[in-house]
Order: structure tokens, then C-alpha cells, then sequence
């Protein structure tokens, strides 16, 4: 990524870590990454949102991904990390296990998730990126959010 | 449904709109809207541990009550505060507090319990804290489309250590 220039047909994704699986959003979501601050819990929200926090004196709701994934609950080390990403017009935060790189991957190595997955965590997965012998989980973030069906607590 | 929709704008930003109406004469609508939107007094409490900030607009003033001075009518938890009945709302319980040692928290307040009287037009209620912080000048900054909408939240602000307290929404509290 630092010399060569990267060509149209790829993208670039930030990755992430979920327990043992490894996870990409494409880095034009992503505003920053922050180090896990103090959240304030919020009352009468679905359980996946872990409240709200304070960025540079705005205040954005953090979604527990994990929580959101039907994953099992992880603990908070130090590499736990907030993603801050921009869906449409709102902000807000994805707690992830850690961060481990940005990386670029050819479009065509991207397979479409109805093939192999089914149940509900279908609907929040866009497809599944190859890199080498890795297997990259991309994530639809709108649905994840709830930008797109606007869910009612 | 579109006066219902103003009274429902006006109280979000700490207003109230009384509606006097008289047979034949006709109506007089009274809306009150704090001065500064941005910028409110407010009062700070604790629940378990949490930071809830209430409008000092709305509140009446702050008592100290045994617990055996609370009633029940019909199950709905009441006190009488000089003459008059007011209904009591349990913070914790409505906003689903864990308090972190309830049995200790019991033991110490079995002598007094830290009672705010809040009201909202002629509505008055009393909310059981767990502690009062004091007051503040707060600045109220929203919650964001993705959580507007909660019940008995008004908003957020920011406290001195960087800290988010939930702005509590006193007309939702006293009509529930």
C-alpha cells in the first residue's frame, strides 16, 4: 500500500478481529479508530448497543459487534478498539476485539455471502473476501446499524 | 394530532403549553420555552452508578424522607409532601439500574431516602435517587437519529471529566 498505487478493480478494507474470525469493512466507512473509552450505558436500548460515548465533545451510540453478530460475549483487553464508521447520515462506534491492518483485495476474489450462509447473520454479511489463505468477512453495515430497517426498540 | 405533535416538540426542549378553554369564548394557549436551548441548569444524581442530569427548570426542590413515609394507594407509591399526594417513580427501576450492592445501599437508607419533586405543567412526581451531586450548567447535545426516541431520555451532555450523563426527560417520567 505505501509505493504501489492501487489498481481500480480492488478495495480497500480496514481488518478487524471477532474472536477467531477476521472481519472488513471498506475503509471509505471508516472515520477513525479509537482506543476503548468510557461508555455510558443507555436505558430502553436493544441489548447490542453498548451506549453512548463521547468523541471530541459529540456524543455517538457503540454498538457491541459482537453482541450484534450473536457471537459469544469477549472480554475487554487491551487491544479492544472502537471503529468509528459513518453509515448514510449517522455516526457511531463498533467495538471489535482489534484492529490488524488496512489491506487491499480484488474485487473478484469476493464472493457473494447467500452462497454458503444462511439465518439471520446473512443479512448483516455482504460476502466473504479471500486473501491468500485468509478468509475475510465483510460486513454489510447498514443492516447492521439499523439504518436500513429502521428497528423499533 | 398536530397540537399533539407541538406539545410533544415543546416539552422535548423543556417547554410546556397549557390550554385554557372557555364555551363559546374560545381558547388561550400558553407555550413556555426555556430561554437558551443549548445551554440548561440542571440538576445531578446518582442511580447505582450512574449519572443522570434532571432540568433544574422542572424541579420543585429536593427532599429526604424515611421510608415508612411512603404510602401505597392502590399500589402506586405516593408520599405526602405538605397537604399534597405525589406519586413516587423509582429511577432504578425505571431505567433498569443494576444497583451494585443493593443490600448495603438498603442498609445505609433504611434511615433516609433522597426523594427530587419534580413537575411538568400541573403534574407533580417525586423521583427516589440514590444520591445527589449537585448542580451544574449543562450544554445538551442529542443522542442521534439512531437513538431518538427513548423514552424518558431528553438528551445527553458531557460532564467535566469527559464523561456522558443522559439528560432525564421529566414529562415522560411523571406521565408514565
Amino acid at each position: 500500500m505505501t509505493d504501489k498505487s492501487f489498481a481500480a478493480n480492488e478495495i480497500q478494507l480496514v481488518i478487524f478481529r471477532l474472536g477467531r474470525e477476521e472481519y472488513g469493512i471498506s475503509i471509505l466507512q471508516v472515520q477513525e479508530i479509537k482506543r476503548m473509552t468510557d461508555i455510558t450505558r443507555v436505558p430502553h436500548t436493544p441489548d447490542y448497543i453498548k451506549g453512548v460515548m463521547n468523541l471530541r465533545g459529540s456524543v455517538l451510540p457503540v454498538i457491541d459487534l459482537r453482541k450484534r453478530l450473536n457471537l459469544p460475549v469477549g472480554e475487554i483487553t487491551d487491544n479492544t478498539r472502537i471503529i468509528i464508521v459513518r453509515i448514510e447520515d449517522v455516526t457511531v462506534g463498533l467495538i471489535v476485539d482489534g484492529v490488524s491492518e488496512v489491506t487491499a483485495i480484488p474485487q473478484n476474489s469476493i464472493e457473494p455471502a447467500q452462497t454458503f450462509v444462511g439465518g439471520i447473520a446473512a443479512d448483516y454479511i455482504s460476502g466473504v473476501g479471500k486473501l491468500d489463505n485468509r478468509l475475510l468477512i465483510l460486513l454489510n453495515l447498514s443492516a447492521i446499524v439499523g439504518t436500513t430497517h429502521a428497528e423499533t426498540i | 394530532m398536530g397540537l399533539d405533535a407541538v406539545k410533544t416538540k415543546i416539552e422535548s426542549l423543556g417547554g410546556n403549553v397549557e390550554v385554557e378553554t372557555k364555551v363559546n369564548e374560545g381558547s388561550k394557549f400558553k407555550i413556555r420555552l426555556p430561554l437558551t436551548l443549548a445551554i440548561i441548569q440542571a440538576l445531578l444524581i446518582k442511580v447505582g452508578e450512574e449519572i443522570y442530569a434532571i432540568p433544574l427548570g422542572s424541579i420543585d426542590s429536593t427532599i429526604n424522607v424515611a421510608p415508612n413515609e411512603i404510602k401505597t394507594i392502590q399500589n402506586q407509591e405516593v408520599i405526602l409532601l405538605r397537604g399534597q399526594i405525589i406519586p413516587i417513580v423509582r429511577l432504578a427501576s425505571v431505567l433498569n439500574v443494576m444497583s451494585a450492592a443493593p443490600t448495603a445501599r438498603q442498609t445505609a437508607d433504611s434511615s433516609e431516602l433522597f426523594i427530587v419533586i419534580v413537575h411538568m405543567g400541573d403534574r407533580k412526581a417525586g423521583i427516589i435517587v440514590d444520591n445527589l451531586i449537585g448542580q451544574q450548567e449543562i450544554v445538551i447535545k442529542s443522542l442521534g437519529k439512531l437513538l431518538a426516541g427513548i423514552k424518558v431520555i431528553a438528551g445527553a451532555t458531557i460532564l467535566g471529566n469527559g464523561q456522558v450523563a443522559l439528560i432525564l426527560d421529566v414529562g415522560s417520567l411523571i406521565a408514565r
